[in-house]
């Protein structure tokens, strides 16, 4: 059947009613109630926002809400440049749309900690727009001059008193040009801005009512599960169907990209088909890989020439003439997303498109992806995002949007595919593995002069955009590394890719994840082999960043810095600017009978302006646990081909019981703001490890840390 | 088979090895108990059967023939159930998806233990994980709770 525009989108609309909305006035869910009726005129002077003559405020939120607060946050932008009312608005999720782009990722997408730096201007210039056009509607409409109106929570105020409502003045707004030369607030006057205000989307997750991926409900919904070969990149070579195809309520046993999948009337009877079918798989070379393997091959590649990512004056000259050289390796190992929402998508071929309901971060990913599998052009690819539960980078990929198109394409019915937990834990993209070997030079004085390392890690880039990895560097396998906010003269950051048989992909933070590590304690490792203190070096050599300077003194004053510690106490610092924001963790942690116990953390923040200061501590101290979980627990292992750890029993998370005391100071910063989902993670685990070292003497160079510390 | 789900009296139909997890969300469409690990470690399925904390995702539903059981849709009529209420003032949660386990188990623990230490708060809700650390706001709302419901109903 071929649809012409006009029919396409009555096609779409009459699938909104899954359109993700929230309603300030309702505080809670009132899903697909969209104003329609033919007496209602909609101003839409940007993609943005949308009044309506009923006076219905729409915000739109081209983000994906993953946690981080987005749908309340973005449209905290918009309402406080057009005056809206805030208790009297509704938010809806953006569909795929080039508007929606992502400047900072060149795609719609959500990620790079970019949601609120890219929006900050774009997203108050729409709302500036449109008050300034229902001003004009106002002044034309009662002569009134535009000195003397003024906007105010949802609509204009004449010098009478007499109020109009936005969508009051909704129709004639609509007939006026968008103004080019919109001035913003000074952020003096911010009102919205900068509160602690509460999420938009918290009543609607306490009830249960939330709509997740995994929770889409569609008339005649069926369920696909799929399993891939345990061995990494082994594919399935045959499998027998027969006893699966008698099972009642099994549609579809078909193959998958790599693997099986299975369609039936539910969950559980696709899950006990999908058991039931013998399958046998084609290994591949993929069988060889272990973990042991690769720590013996990256050990090797960190003896070997780099390719150059950072140099300043002559590292290896310096080294060969300095009175000390410190020399140490440090090893972080793959860790897995573990989002607690596996992955899951529904699809739905019918009438010449394909729908999408997916928890992604990436919707121009996810629509090519379905365009690619069944030959549609774009725009006949739509894609609903529904919330998220958990992203951390792995709803980046679409794999899990290719299965659901996959399976979808056999049968008339739309079709949710759930992973199982297992497949998910060992189909991951994981945080690459990284070995690094760090000298450091100290002058007679005792200051560094020289820093080297050498970084052993697989590239994200090489199968992703290989234009990116450039002169042998892919810069997001040394983010962190480089830019050395350190005063050293000599430095030579080199980088060795090696790649694995392990999916590797975005994890929090990236690469900053495992730099800042290394970066942090070897530069602790320096002043305690010039019998200096760690926090004073460390200022004197952030002579040049005075941002990361404040916080990491702030941090240290806050943790009681300088203060006698009892035996078997001890306290650490670190800092490290990530996505734009500084970033300081202060430690105190307690070792009784080789059982490390953290008494306290303090984490002191620079992000520049804070939208929300109620959602930035949520994001900082989220980050410390996903931060601590790495640090303490995992890691993600590899032997005959297979990932080890298939659930949370023997990969396991963070737990109540092993939350230590956090404090967040969040200084005021007036310049624009910064990244903030990400940038606490990196500075956790080396603050713990420094203070795990001025508790006992034992240097930590491997994570997550040993489950035993004791001087072996 | 019959059982009572936030009770209404209902017939189930699928079959007696289903784990009622997938009896909740696949057959009666109540999709605010979640899927985690499926192997009864990451407590994201929580309900309560009678007044107690199960995993959904580790009981046959064969078991269960006649019995109760409360889903985060059926804790209150109107989501103002204490501990609701305190999440909500908390502010807890981030991507969500854990939080009707967290609500479940924390909504059981004040119903036999009204004023709980910190210590109970851990070892009830160590079974909840939440991967976005929303676990300070935990503790605070589950204080709060405690606090404000001077007569806490048992669910
Ligand atoms: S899904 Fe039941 S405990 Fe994890
Ligand atoms: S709020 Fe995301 S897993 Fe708990």
């Amino acid at each position: 059947m071929i649809l012409n525009r006009r029919d396409f989108f009555k096609v779409v609309a009459s699938s909104a009613g899954l359109v993700l909305a929230l309603d300030t006035r309702t505080a809670g869910v009132n899903k697909g109630s969209r104003a329609k009726g033919a007496d209602v005129r909609t101003f839409a002077p940007n993609a943005w926002v949308r009044i309506g003559s009923n006076d219905e405020i729409v915000i739109i939120v081209d983000k994906s809400e993953m946690g981080q607060g987005v749908l309340t946050a973005l449209p905290m932008l918009v309402a406080e440049e057009l005056e809206a009312d805030w208790d009297r608005l509704r938010v809806e999720q953006a569909p795929t749309a080039s508007v929606y782009i992502n400047p900072a990722l060149g795609a719609e997408a959500t990620g790079g900690s970019s949601s609120v730096r890219s929006s900050y201007l774009p997203l108050r210039t729409a709302g500036a727009a449109a008050r300034l056009m229902l001003l004009e509607a106002a002044h034309r409409l009662t002569g009134v001059a535009h000195t003397r109106l003024r906007a105010e929570r949802g609509a204009v105020l004449l010098p009478d008193g007499q109020r109009f409502l936005y969508g009051a003045l909704a129709q004639a707004a609509a007939q006026l040009p968008v103004p080019r030369d919109v001035r913003l607030k000074s952020p003096r006057h911010f009102h919205i801005i900068g509160k602690p205000l509460p999420r938009l989307d918290t009543p609607e997750k306490t009830t249960g009512s939330a709509v997740f991926g995994i929770d889409v409900q569609k008339p005649g919904l069926l369920i696909g599960v799929v399993r891939r070969s345990a061995v990494l990149g082994g594919r399935l070579r045959d499998y027998d169907e027969r006893a699966a195809r008698a099972m009642a309520g099994v549609v579809r046993i078909t193959r998958v990209d790599g693997g099986l999948g299975v369609i039936a009337v539910d969950t559980w009877t696709a899950w006990k088909a999908l058991d039931a079918i013998p399958l046998r798989w084609e290994e591949g070379d993929g069988a060889r890989a272990s973990t042991r393997a690769i720590r013996e091959e990256y050990r090797q590649a960190a003896a070997t020439e780099g390719a150059i990512a950072e140099r300043r004056g002559d590292a290896r000259a310096a080294i060969l003439r300095a009175p000390r050289v410190i020399e140490a390796n440090y090893e972080i190992p793959f860790a897995a997303h573990a989002p607690l929402e596996p992955m899951n998508c529904t699809a739905h071929l019918h009438d010449g498109v394909c729908e999408i309901w997916a928890p992604t971060q990436a919707q121009t990913g996810a629509q090519e992806t379905a365009a690619h599998l069944t030959g549609l052009p774009l725009d006949r690819v739509v894609v609903h995002t529904t919330l998220l539960g958990g992203g951390f980078g792995r709803r980046l990929e679409h794999d899990f949007v290719a299965d659901a198109v996959t399976l979808a394409r056999t049968v008339p019915n739309p079709v949710k595919v759930v992973w199982s937990r297992e497949e998910d834990m060992t189909h991951d993209f994981y945080r690459p593995y990284s070995y690094h070997k760090v000298q450091g030079a100290l002058d007679p004085r005792g200051t560094p002069i020289a820093w080297r390392q050498t970084i052993v890690a697989a590239s994200l880039m090489r199968t992703r955009d290989p234009a990116a990895v450039k002169n042998g560097v892919d810069p997001t396998a040394v983010g962190g590394a480089v830019d050395m906010p350190y005063d050293i003269p000599n430095i030579e950051i080199g980088y060795v890719e090696r790649d694995t048989k392990v999916p590797v992909g975005f994890w929090r933070s990236v690469a900053d994840s495992y730099t800042a590590f290394v970066k942090e304690s070897f530069v602790d490792e320096l002043a305690h082999a010039a019998s200096r203190d760690p926090l004073v070096l460390r200022r004197d050599l952030l002579a040049s960043d005075l941002d990361q300077r404040r916080v990491l003194w702030a941090a240290a004053r806050a943790i009681g810095w300088g203060r006698r510690r009892p035996p078997g106490c001890g306290l650490g610092v670190a800092v490290h600017k990530s996505f734009g924001t500084s970033m300081a963790q202060a430690a105190s942690v307690r070792i009784r009978s080789g059982q490390l116990h953290i008494d306290r953390l303090v984490c002191v923040c620079d992000c520049g302006l804070v939208v929300n200061p109620n959602i930035a501590r949520a994001q900082i101290e989220g980050a410390i646990a996903f931060a601590l979980q790495a640090a303490l627990k995992g890691p993600i292992t590899v032997e005959d081909g297979r990932i080890q750890q298939r659930n949370f029993d023997n990969y396991q998370l963070l737990r109540i019981d092993e939350m230590p005391r956090i404090d967040i100071r969040l200084l005021k910063n007036a310049r624009a703001p910064q990244g903030l989902g990400e940038p606490a993670v990196p500075p956790v685990a080396p603050a713990l490890a420094n203070a795990i070292f001025a508790a006992s003497g034992i240097r930590v160079r491997e994570l997550p840390f040993p489950a035993v510390l004791d001087h072996a | 088979m019959r059982m009572v789900i936030n009770g209404i009296d209902r017939e189930v139909r699928s079959s007696p090895d289903t784990p009622l997890l997938w009896v909740i969300r696949d057959e009666w469409g109540l999709t605010g108990t979640k899927y985690g690990c499926g192997i009864g470690v990451c407590g994201a399925c929580t309900v309560h059967l009678d007044a107690a904390p199960i995993r959904s995702c580790a009981v046959p539903i064969g078991s269960l023939a006649g019995r109760r059981v409360t889903t985060i849709e059926g804790l209150s009529p109107d989501g103002q159930h204490p501990v609701q209420k305190a999440w909500v003032a908390e502010d807890v949660p981030q991507c969500g998806y854990c939080q009707s386990g967290q609500i479940m188990s924390a909504a059981a623990l004040l119903a036999r233990r009204p004023h709980p230490t910190n210590r109970d708060i851990d070892t009830a809700m160590s079974g909840n994980l939440c991967r976005c650390g929303t676990y300070a706001r935990i503790r605070r709302a589950i204080r709060r709770a405690g606090k404000d419901a001077h007569d806490p109903q048992p669910s």
